[in-house]
């Protein structure tokens, strides 16, 4: 993964630039909902503060800096899986290998994200599962210190917050571990310090939220969170799109895979089932957001080849004792495992090399992308950034140029905007809630709440004029479609006197600045 | 009568009770059914007329869901009973059956068995309350397979525990040949029985050869395989025309349609919303896992549940009936995983048991004389509660040649306009992308539908042209012609279809470029379009589960 990485140094999603954009923005002094308008709790933009700083300090792109992040994530949360396994649970070699299993594919769902490598729901997998680890320890009557406990649960609960519909999963796990335990334990393992500090944590973050100055609260209470939840709908899908469109089915196939595994061994490892609710637990989020985003089912889809992995473990322990059965030296058997372990670790150590060196090539045979262009050193694959917006962006503004999407959705503004290093000339990175306000005129009821959330479009279109005005953006990109339409009873055009279109490009006009101040 | 022949009885009487229920209700709406199985019932009703599955109508279930289907019609033709009447009734009987068998597998003394019988009323109430909840879907193919499957669940949790008496084979075998023609109703339920012995496999404990052989080879296990492979034999001897037009065109419309995903479905409302049952399924899984790890029984019915929703995601379309395994089995996990969870919790264990003593201290052979009497007061009262609870007008299947009643309530769309246009008997065709409206409307009013039995393959192929390879259209290219040529044929035969229903959109843009509705505007003249959006249908009827935009459809009746 880290070669991965470093070989594709702006390689990131939509939406993870979209966070990562914002945390720069913090990290230069902005106000989360005043200097940039987004709808998403602030936890992650809090958490991408690091990669921004990593970035600032090392001179590196920030789109590295973030996959360098993630991947000291992987190693952490396999660390600490790694660490609970091997101090906390049973260290006999087939618990031992299934486990092993289990932490590899905590690792190996990784490396099916690509373009949705980074979202929140990966990061609350990694933050997660060493707590999803030491809970089950914590049930097998483990003793854990009150410092491992306070830091794996405040590390999951800093995951758990990333959305609030990751508390489901978490709820999931904790009613299977409570009611797989015996009655004695039941209560007992409740009250303990690493659910005290998920609480903590949570409570902290809760809290924060009453320290921040006037404007943000307004902004995001009194208008961002009710306009989203009366017309996020907007984007809604079908549940047959949602479950059954080909691109999407497979998760849910290997989930049915992963719960035979985890039922055909959950007799003996109760962990198995564990995971395997965990999984199925996903799926509720998933169709609760009703989007059909493929990221949005990633906690599902990593359960289940977390499941299917440690499944796959379990079967090759039993085949393992079957075929030693004769040999009733434990030692021998023990050795086995070893070999066995030893084969596997060394099968997946040659298969990543040889994916590596097929990636290696493959990307030396492309073009390349010369990151002094943007002020870094190095080269990167172009098919990273290549899009017609990168194109223009890259012909028409420098570095640190501010540029403006005026769009309904995270892309095409992001990445390039992350990726090429130009700033957004408009505190609104993008126009979902004029969407979202638009659903509220055309669906919901007319209540005095919904008037007066459509009343902020009035306001929106205004901030967009005053940051044109003074920001005075290089580029400016407007949607053809929905966006185009939201502002046409505005005349927008007057507020882009300055401005000359110069290109329609994938249903968006690109107006470019004719006077520079 | 101890404690646990109470636990025995309460599942015989539940079982009893709930098939009375069920009669009682489908003995006055005699003409309820699900699409899809008066669709199938309606193919069974030619097949018992002659007519060879895909050779002489065209349809896409497998051809043992077919045959099956024949035998409700053959018992119709002796008994002048309206066809959907018999096979409610032999769907009760069915569920009868395999309740049944299943209470007689906690038979025994055996304190081994006693964690079976005290599971014995939480499997059958939670397999009343799915099939309560879908009622509307009562004869679907997954209710057939659920109640068809589940004593062989039953049956392999008895043997891989080692509780068969190992004398008395021939409910096993029986159990087994019922499993074996649950599998075959179609190809994707074969999964669930490797999935269901895959765990069985690990449920071993130490796997060694003496077990595998003792456990393996179980009378159910043994059965099941020799009926799968001599019902698929026979099949292959009898009909070996209709295997291989199964097994070629048909299989590969069934895998293109599989493969291609119609973009209309994306769209809010274009598709049925059952993420109601995605949630209970997640929620009745996740709460039923802790105890699957211990009980086996458990595992088998998580595991079946699990297949459910591969099941449910696989069809692609996701209507309601397509979450029934799912839904019934997780739900049965469920009541199995909260029996024991009573039974772990101390007082209420102690407070059961005393409820059964206190119970059993009273029960007597003589209450058994009051079973029947409790069973004819459900079949009663269900038979009262349907009559208070019909709407519509009755009428008499008379003019249909059966005895009988019928609501206009529990016939489908369009049913004023077949009715006037058609008699009984007559071919009539209705042709869109799905099941409905033609089904169940046309095996209610005993109408005989087209070749082509609804228009299954009509978009698969027409995105084929789009998307597929030369070679692929190719391989297809003489089925296409077939359907096209063998409709003209059946408009221009002596005894053309009376009335001709065709949807507005795709499907009448197929059947003008392929000169259908130019014969229909020669001999046919034009009448009132039919919607489903039309008020007075949509009063008249039970609304049903619909794919994509809903359009009007010409109806056309035979000039005479």
């Amino acid at each position: 993964m880290l070669v991965s990485v470093l070989l594709h140094p702006l390689r990131i999603g939509w939406d993870p630039a979209l966070h990562l954009q914002c945390a720069q923005l913090i990290v230069a002094g902005g106000l989360p909902y005043v200097d940039m308008i987004d709808v998403n709790p602030p936890l992650i933009w809090y958490l991408d503060m690091l990669p921004a700083l990593l970035s600032s300090a090392g001179n590196i792109p920030v789109t590295l800096a973030f996959n360098l992040f993630m991947c000291l994530l992987l190693l952490h949360s396999s660390s600490l899986c790694a660490y609970v396994v091997v101090t906390k649970l049973s260290c006999d070699s087939e618990n031992l290998l299934v486990n092993l299993g289990l932490i590899f594919g905590l690792l190996y769902f990784n490396f099916f994200l690509t373009f949705d490598f980074g979202q929140r729901e990966q990061i609350f997998v990694l933050l997660y599962f060493p707590f999803l680890f030491l809970r089950f320890a914590r049930y097998q009557g483990a003793t854990i210190s009150r410092r491992e406990a306070v830091v794996i649960g405040t590390l999951a609960s800093i995951g758990i917050c990333l959305k609030h519909y990751f508390l489901f999963n978490a709820v999931c796990v904790e009613f299977f571990l409570l009611l797989s335990a015996s009655k004695k334990e039941r209560w007992r393992n409740i009250l303990v310090p690493e659910n005290f500090a998920a609480l903590g944590f949570a409570l902290l973050y809760l809290a924060h939220f009453l320290l921040l100055p006037q404007t943000v609260k307004d902004n995001y209470f009194g208008f961002l969170v009710p306009a989203f939840a009366a017309g996020y709908q907007f984007w809604d899908t079908s549940l047959v799109s949602s479950l059954g469109a080909p691109d999407k089915r497979g998760v849910f196939f290997l989930l049915s895979i992963g719960a035979l595994l985890a039922l055909a061994f959950s007799r003996r490892y109760s962990l198995l089932g564990c995971c395997a609710a965990f999984a199925f637990s996903g799926v509720v989020p998933y169709l609760l957001q009703f989007k059909g985003w493929a990221y949005q089912d990633i906690p599902a889809f990593a359960g289940a080849v977390i499941t299917i992995c440690g499944g796959i473990a379990a079967l090759l322990a039993v085949m393992i004792r079957v075929f030693s059965r004769s040999q009733n030296n434990s030692e021998k058997q023990a050795s086995r495992f070893s070999v066995s372990c030893l084969i596997l670790l060394v099968l997946i150590a040659g298969a990543s090399i040889v994916s590596l060196r097929e990636e290696y090539d493959k990307i030396k045979s492309e073009p390349n992308f010369p990151l002094s262009t943007i002020g870094y050193s190095g080269d990167s694959p172009y098919s990273d950034i290549d899009s017609p917006f990168a194109t223009i962006i890259l012909a028409q503004a420098k570095p640190h140029d501010r540029v403006i999407f005026i769009g309904n959705a995270v892309a095409p503004g992001f990445p390039p905007t992350t990726q090429l290093r130009v700033k957004p000339g408009s505190r609104h990175l993008h126009c979902c809630i004029l969407s979202v306000l638009q659903y509220i005129k055309d669906v919901r009821d007319v209540t005095p709440e919904n008037t007066r959330l459509l009343a902020f479009k009035d306001r929106i279109v205004k901030e967009y004029a005053e940051d044109i005005e003074k920001n005075k953006p290089v580029l400016i990109f407007i949607q053809n479609g929905p966006a185009a339409e939201y502002l046409a009873p505005y005349n927008f055009d007057k507020y882009l006197k300055n401005y000359k279109k110069i290109e329609d490009v994938a249903g968006y006009t690109a107006y470019k600045l004719q006077v520079q101040s | 009568m101890n404690k646990l022949s109470f636990n025995l009885l309460l599942a015989a009487l539940l079982t009893l009770c709930f098939s009375a229920l069920l009669a009682g209700w489908f003995s006055i709406h005699q003409l309820l059914i699900p699409a899809e199985a008066a669709m199938r019932l309606s193919c069974g009703i030619q097949i018992a007329d002659g007519a060879r599955p895909y050779l002489d109508f065209l349809d896409n279930s497998s051809p043992f869901a077919l045959y099956l289907a024949s035998l409700p019609a053959l018992v119709s033709k002796l008994i002048f009973i309206h066809p959907i009447t018999i096979f409610n009734l032999m769907v009760v009987l069915l569920t009868l059956l395999s309740l049944l068998l299943i209470v007689r597998c906690g038979r025994g003394l055996s304190p081994k068995l006693r964690m079976l019988q005290f599971s014995l009323p939480a499997l059958v109430l939670g397999v009343a309350l799915s099939l309560i909840y879908f009622l509307n879907y009562f004869g679907q193919e997954s209710v057939l397979f659920l109640l068809l499957f589940l004593p062989y669940l039953t049956q392999r949790y008895l043997s891989i525990c080692g509780l068969n008496p190992g004398k008395k084979r021939f409910w096993s075998i029986l159990i087994g040949f019922l499993a074996a023609l649950g599998l075959l109703l179609n190809p994707a339920y074969l999964v669930a029985l490797l999935a269901v012995e895959f765990t069985c496999l690990f449920a071993l404990g130490n796997i060694s050869l003496t077990k595998l052989k003792s456990r393996y080879l179980a009378s159910e296990v043994m059965s099941c395989l020799l009926s799968l492979l001599l019902l698929c034999l026979a099949l292959f001897c009898l009909a070996p025309s209709v295997v291989s037009e199964y097994l070629g065109p048909i299989s590969r419309i069934n895998q293109l349609t599989f493969e291609y995903f119609n973009n209309d479905l994306s769209y809010v409302g274009k598709s049925p919303d059952r993420r109601d049952l995605v949630y209970a399924f997640v929620v009745f899984f996740v709460l039923s896992l802790p105890v699957a790890g211990r009980c086996l029984l458990t595992r088998l019915m998580c595991v079946m549940a699990a297949f459910g929703f591969g099941c449910f995601v696989f069809s692609g379309t996701l209507f309601s009936h397509q979450g029934i395994l799912m839904i019934a089995y997780a739900f049965t996990a469920l009541l199995l995983a909260i029996n024991r969870y009573i039974r772990a919790y101390h007082p209420a264990k102690v407070f059961c048991g005393r409820f059964a003593a206190w119970c059993s201290a009273r029960l007597s052979k003589k209450v058994l004389v009051l079973l029947p009497i409790l069973v004819v007061v459900c079949f009663v009262s269900s038979s009262v509660a349907a009559l208070k609870l019909a709407k519509g007008n009755a009428f008499s299947l008379r003019e249909l040649g059966y005895y009988g009643f019928g609501f206009e309530r529990d016939l489908s769309f369009f049913s004023k306009t077949v009715k006037e246009a058609s008699v009984a008997r007559d071919r009539v065709w209705i042709y869109s992308e799905q099941i409905s409206p033609a089904f169940p409307l046309l095996t209610q009013l005993r109408r005989t539908p087209g070749y082509l039995v609804w228009g299954f393959p009509l978009h698969t192929l027409k995105v084929l042209h789009e998307r597929g390879t030369p070679e692929e259209i190719a391989r297809l290219a003489q089925f296409e012609a077939t359907i096209y040529d063998r409709l003209r044929v059946e408009a221009l035969s002596p005894h053309p279809p009376s009335l001709v229903i065709v949807e507005e959109g795709e499907v009448h843009d197929l059947f003008k470029a392929n000169g259908i509705i130019a014969i229909v505007e020669k001999f046919y003249s034009p009448m009132d379009s039919c919607s489903p959006l039309n008020g007075e249908e949509i009063a008249n009827h039970a609304p049903y589960e619909y794919l994509g935009f809903r359009v009007s459809f010409s109806a056309d009746k035979l000039q005479k």
